[in-house]
């Protein structure tokens, strides 16, 4: 599951250093800002996927690269939460929560019903993706076991 | 322009990475499913 959440995390987290940069410029005339919260918490998020990744395919496979790797992959889970209420906490470059209706924020129906559709299509996306490396993996799995037990058999 | 030039950018780069991964995704399960069947000379020919 490491690998596959790394894996995802790093190309969702992709997506979204790439795109935002292009956005920002274009809404808030910088492409990154060093002191909002969220963008370099999420930007850090990021590192650590791309770390966990090149290291599962660089490093050889143990139970020691692995509890390195979920401790490192722990680091990563508790700059989710982080991430999450940064605006909140910290307001600089991004606004707060906006979905909420109050005299300041709020948003009109049409554009939560068209991000409410964008949100569902990635979470179906994401789950999709989850479910596909899910049986790679597993598959991967069944292939080594029968390679290992022809092996044997030819090895007796 | 409002940012429609930008817009065009963005979706196509997310596009191009969403597509890509999954594409790969897909090619890897399919290999996977010929070795597993027994039949991998059909990789050999790709």
């Amino acid at each position: 599951m490491l690998v596959i959440g790394s894996q995802l995390g790093l190309l969702f987290g992709l997506g979204v250093i790439i795109s935002g940069p292009i956005w920002g410029s274009a809404e808030w005339g910088v492409p990154w800002d060093w002191g909002d919260v969220r963008l370099n918490s999420y930007a850090l998020l990021t590192s650590v996927a791309l770390f966990l990744v090149m290291s599962i395919r660089s490093q050889p496979d143990g139970e020691e690269t692995r509890d390195t790797l979920a401790a490192i992959g722990l680091f990563g889970f508790v700059l989710v939460p982080v991430t999450a209420i940064a605006t909140t906490l910290w307001r600089n470059r991004h606004p707060g929560v906006i979905l909420r209706e109050s005299g300041e924020t709020g948003v009109d129906s049409e554009i939560k019903q068209l991000m409410g559709f964008g949100a569902f299509s990635f979470l179906v996306l994401f789950i999709g993706l989850v479910l596909l490396n899910y049986s790679i993996y597993s598959m991967r799995r069944e292939l080594e076991d029968e390679n290992r037990k022809i092996d044997r058999e030819v090895i007796s | 322009m409002n940012g429609e030039y930008e817009a065009i950018v963005t979706y196509s780069i997310l596009a191009a990475i969403l597509f890509s991964y999954t594409f790969n995704r897909i090619s890897s399960l399919s290999k996977l499913k010929r070795e597993l069947a027994g039949n991998p000379a059909e990789d050999s020919e790709e």
